[in-house]
């Protein structure tokens, strides 16, 4: 009985020992880039590390480079250190509470009342790998690691939309680099140096509130149903008739401004896998006070006006005493479909 | 010196910033005017008091808005700036001149085109939320889409227009 029992557990462990050696890459089987990418989204949260990188991000139209420090904690704590102009100084955190940002030219320690995160985050990935086509094309050398060169393509249009590093060994993203839907380079961020360390204490991703005066305690919103949200903000919530294909509602929100001067407006997301489309709904009376936004009662802009903006296009739009902005890195002809079909 | 000359030295005479050969004449006057003597004594006062403040530290934001206008690109006047202030040298009658037919000429186009107040639709505020979400996405760039957030802040706070 116990050589019977011996046996069969012989052969289960045989069984999983194959099975695994068959899905782990580099033996035998060559690593699928999906396959890669998968465990680059598991791993995100399961090291610690130190790096230096440095971030490129098209603001205003220009291409803006900054060197950064980055401490990761697993599962989402991390710091991010600026060391180069024009964010020499900044320092955003997250300390898997709450997210917090210490900006020097401003003086001001801002701390948000929840991490930001996905409103629905189950399936992201599979709406990635449903929209978007990935291919290894390589391997190349990244912060002195071994990581595989991945490429990731709209399905519709062929487009690269992004390109990745991934650490062969750890499947830590160490290059990154984005691109919009006109081919642009938008961001790229490469890592110089990284360090996988075994713990890093937990005071580097704590609010520095010892060291500066906290000058704002920002609530991001809460996410909430259609009808909760028409509810809170006195209006009906509008959905729009059409999405370009591929795009998934994720959920609405009550956004509230970040600078704190009490504007509301509803904030619908839409996602699919890699953009979003993001809608943002207020009363034509209100605004942001900062901003200074000039509102009079009798104007009219039921016209949609299409801009280009940094990682896609906005549009703006008035239409029965509400006002209307969409940002989202779609074409202009996508785009105002979208808003026209808000008013249907 | 005379007592004019003496009371527009008087304030730097009082901060310390006139030169030997000025201060000893100041300081010879003053030795022979009551009403000199007692300008200064009053102008003593008022630095006694300015200093005796608490400093007042600056708004936030103050210098880098006085820093964005220094270094922002000289703007082309206006046709309305140009009539105003009389640009290139024009003589008042001209500009004058030159204002009324352009006013007319305005009055006759917007009574015919009518397109409705003007709205300034601000995005630094919409900017934050649409990238700070996206930062959430699989395989997202925070790094550089926290950046976007933090400038588009500054933005906001400055009251600079993001697009």
């Amino acid at each position: 009985m116990k050589i019977r029992l011996a046996i069969v557990s012989l052969v289960l462990v045989a069984a999983a020992v194959l099975a695994f050696e068959v899905k782990r890459p580099g033996l035998g089987t060559y690593p699928n880039a999906a396959w890669i990418v998968r465990r680059a989204e598991e791993h995100a949260t399961k090291h610690n590390y130190s790096a230096t990188a440095q971030t490129k991000f098209c603001y205003r139209g220009k291409l803006v480079t900054s060197d950064v420090k980055i401490l990761h904690k697993q599962p989402r704590k991390f710091r991010m250190e600026y060391a180069s102009p024009p964010l020499r100084g900044v320092v955003i955190g997250n300390d898997g509470e709450c997210m917090w940002r210490y900006d020097p030219e401003l003086e001001r320690l801002s701390i948000s009342s929840e991490a930001p995160s996905c409103l629905n985050p189950t399936g992201r990935l599979d709406l990635l790998l449903h929209n978007y086509r990935i291919e290894k094309v390589g391997e190349e050398e990244v912060a002195g690691r071994r990581a595989y060169s991945l490429v990731v393509k709209a399905k519709s249009s062929g487009d690269v939309k992004k390109r990745l590093w991934v650490d062969a060994k750890t499947y830590v993203v160490l290059r990154r680099e984005d691109y919009d839907s006109r081919g642009r380079l938008q961001s790229a961020t490469r890592f110089n140096t990284i360090q996988y360390v075994d713990d890093l204490p937990d005071s580097q991703f704590e609010a520095p509130t010892d060291k500066y005066r906290v000058v704002s305690r920002q609530a991001l919103g809460e996410t909430m149903s259609s009808a909760e949200l028409s509810k809170a903000l006195g209006f009906a919530v509008r959905t729009p008739r059409y999405v370009p294909a591929g795009y998934k509602l994720e959920g609405y929100k009550l956004y509230k401004c970040p600078c704190e001067c009490g504007h509301e407006s509803a904030y619908t997301r839409y996602v699919n896998g890699l953009d979003s489309i993001s809608i943002f709904e207020s009363s034509v009376q209100s605004g942001c006070a900062r901003e200074g936004r000039c509102h009079p009662p009798d104007a009219h802009r039921e016209t949609c006006e299409v801009r280009d903006a940094d990682h896609g296009r906005l549009a703006s739009f008035d239409w029965k005493g509400r006002s209307f902005v969409i940002l989202a890195d779609v074409s202009s002809r996508e785009l105002r479909e979208i808003a026209s079909s808000l008013k249907q | 010196m005379k007592c004019g000359e003496i009371q527009k030295l008087i304030a730097d005479y009082s901060v310390g910033l006139t030169g030997g050969r000025t201060r000893n004449e100041i300081e010879r006057h003053l030795a022979g005017c009551p009403a000199c003597s007692s300008e200064l004594e009053r102008q003593e006062k008022v630095m006694l008091l300015v200093e005796g403040l608490e400093p007042v530290e600056p708004p936030v934001g103050l210098w880098n808005g006085v820093y964005n206008r220094i270094t922002r690109a000289p703007e082309r006047l206006g046709l309305w700036e140009r009539i105003r202030t009389g640009y290139a040298g024009r003589s008042a009658g001209w500009s004058v001149g030159f204002a009324t037919v352009a006013l007319a000429a305005l009055i006759l186009f917007t009574s015919v085109n009518a397109p409705g107040p003007e709205v300034t639709y601000s995005a630094s505020e919409y900017i934050q939320g649409h990238a700070i979400y996206a930062s959430q996405e699989p395989l997202a760039d925070q790094a550089a889409l926290y950046s976007v957030v933090t400038m588009a802040h500054r933005d906001q706070i400055r009251g600079v227009e993001a697009l």
